[in-house]
């Protein structure tokens, strides 16, 4: 028994022993390597520049390069298989996307996966900022985005998440947002959370108020958000309601921002600053959220970034 | 003359994959593209390798009782050392391999190994049957994944074999591929071995 004890001892030891020194070596090297990595990306969504520094607008990260306008932002949004993450790289003081990465995704191998191919990535190279629309024939209009084959809802969303950063840049260097129309969110995902909350840069201040959502429909594509006395900043996103009596919890599944969106809520006092320009879709799963009370007593909402 | 025969049988007559059948999990998880089949084929090959060693030389000093904790430990020890070099070494293999790298720590063929054979015998066997398992394992892998990355993305460690006027067939990079080519390969392997018993 003792020596059992030992033995097991003994061994752990030098297991620690040996698993911090290579700990040791290798965390310098992990950490450098992914801080070139993060570099290389960035840059190469910025043509001319050849640095960048990091600012923060509005709550947004933002990587500005050292040539005059461009600006890289990381963008998430949910996908057909999880949470898509991207980088753009634009110019939002000229209206010009310049490229977009894809950083990170869990759509389908083979097909929806296709996101990362050169082939799709041609459709964002030296755009325009605009409505972008996915289309299931050769594109011919800069505005248009060729889906991949089998892979429609993949490129929609990547396709709305593009939308949503271009907004969150305009916003954020003190441009109207463009009006855009969104895919509704289809995913193969069980969780229709994932990815839930694409950030606003808003904050989305409701001071002691009851936000009675009576009859208010909510739907995907077209909807109002009539906040009594308030008007609503969701630059480009979903608004996730954290309410601190947390009946109700808006799961804005959709990065999706529609012109537009109605939520009636009445005796809700949201003060921001901003005016709800591309509108907010909130998906309650059964798309009413009628006799539901949502009482948001101080509660702020936050935009979690995405 | 016993190397070269403990090495064969890993390689060909107990390989791992196709005669044993173990370590399954990550031959169906990883084998859709060759680069991540070779990889994680010579990463379970090292840790085999390291740990029938290791084992071999301590296996008189451990006691009876305690002795599948201890091997877990060292073969624990070893894929974490793995892990943390291909991350900083081969970062994008890394990512590609994610968890199953890890996992290599569960893997049946390594505590297999070590139970059953690197506890028995000398170091120098145990070195000729960690190397015939090791590569036996990642000649399986290899091809696999091979055939998976030809037949489903048209390409082979990333190069173009086959043009555009193949339509890709997109099931086998997915769980389904991975099933079906393996089934096949067992199929063909115990077809072949058995014309040479008969």
């Amino acid at each position: 028994m003792k020596k059992s004890i030992l033995t097991l001892a003994i061994l752990g030891v030098i297991s620690a022993l040996l698993l911090s020194f290579v700990y040791q070596v290798t965390t310098p090297i992990i950490a450098e390597r992914q801080e070139e990595d993060k570099k290389v990306i960035i840059l190469t969504v910025l043509p001319e520049s050849d640095n960048y520094k990091r600012v923060e607008k509005n709550g947004i990260v933002l990587y500005e390069g050292n040539k005059e306008g461009e600006v890289a932002m990381i963008a998430s949004g949910p996908g057909f298989g999880g949470t898509i993450e991207l980088i753009v790289g634009a110019n939002p003081f000229q209206r010009k996307l310049y490229a977009v990465k894809v950083l990170s995704h869990s759509e389908t191998p083979g097909l929806g996966s296709h996101i990362t191919g050169e082939e799709f990535a041609k459709n964002f190279i030296d755009k325009p900022f605009g409505d972008y629309q996915v289309v299931k024939r050769t594109a011919v209009d800069p505005l248009e985005v060729e889906a991949i084959t089998g892979a429609t809802v993949s490129s929609e969303m990547v396709v709305n998440i593009v939308k949503n950063a271009m907004n969150q840049m305009l916003v954020a260097y003190g441009f109207d947002p463009i009006s855009v129309t969104s895919a509704p969110i289809t995913t193969g995902a069980t969780d229709a959370s994932t990815g839930a909350s694409v950030t606003t840069g808003a904050t989305d201040t409701t001071t002691s108020a009851t936000d009675t959502s009576t009859s208010a429909t909510d739907t995907t594509t077209s909807a109002t958000d009539t906040a009594t006395g308030a008007t609503d900043t969701a630059t480009s996103a979903t608004v996730t309601d954290t309410t601190s009596t947390a009946t109700v919890t808006d799961t804005a599944s959709s990065a999706t921002v529609t012109t537009g969106a109605t939520d009636a809520a009445t005796g809700a006092t949201v003060t921001t600053g901003a005016t709800e320009t591309t509108g907010v879709t909130d998906t309650n799963t059964s798309a009413t959220a009628s006799t539901t009370t949502d009482t948001d007593t101080g509660a702020t909402s936050v935009g979690g970034e995405g | 003359m016993k190397f070269w025969k403990i090495f064969k049988n890993g390689l060909f007559d107990e390989n791992p994959t196709f005669r044993i059948v173990i370590g399954m999990c990550p031959t169906l998880a990883i084998t859709n593209a060759a680069i991540n089949g070779l990889v994680m084929g010579l990463a379970t090959a090292f840790v085999l390798l390291t740990t029938e060693i290791i084992i071999s030389l301590v296996k008189k000093l451990i006691p009876e009782n305690v002795r599948i904790p201890s091997y877990v430990l060292i073969i624990a020890t070893m894929v974490t050392t793995v892990d943390y070099f291909l991350k900083a070494f081969l970062p994008g293999i890394a990512s590609a391999l994610s968890l199953f790298i890890p996992l290599i720590v569960v893997n049946c063929i390594i505590l297999g190994r070590a139970e059953a054979f690197a506890s028995r015998n000398s170091v120098v066997d145990s070195i000729a049957d960690a190397l015939g398992m090791g590569l036996g394992f990642t000649g399986a892998l290899l091809l696999l994944s091979s055939i998976r990355e030809i037949l489903g993305s048209g390409t082979i460690f990333g190069f173009e074999v086959l043009g555009n006027w193949y339509p890709r067939m997109s099931i086998m990079t997915m769980p389904a591929g991975a099933f079906i080519s393996l089934g096949i390969l067992i199929g063909l392997v115990n077809l072949v071995s058995r014309k040479g018993v008969k």
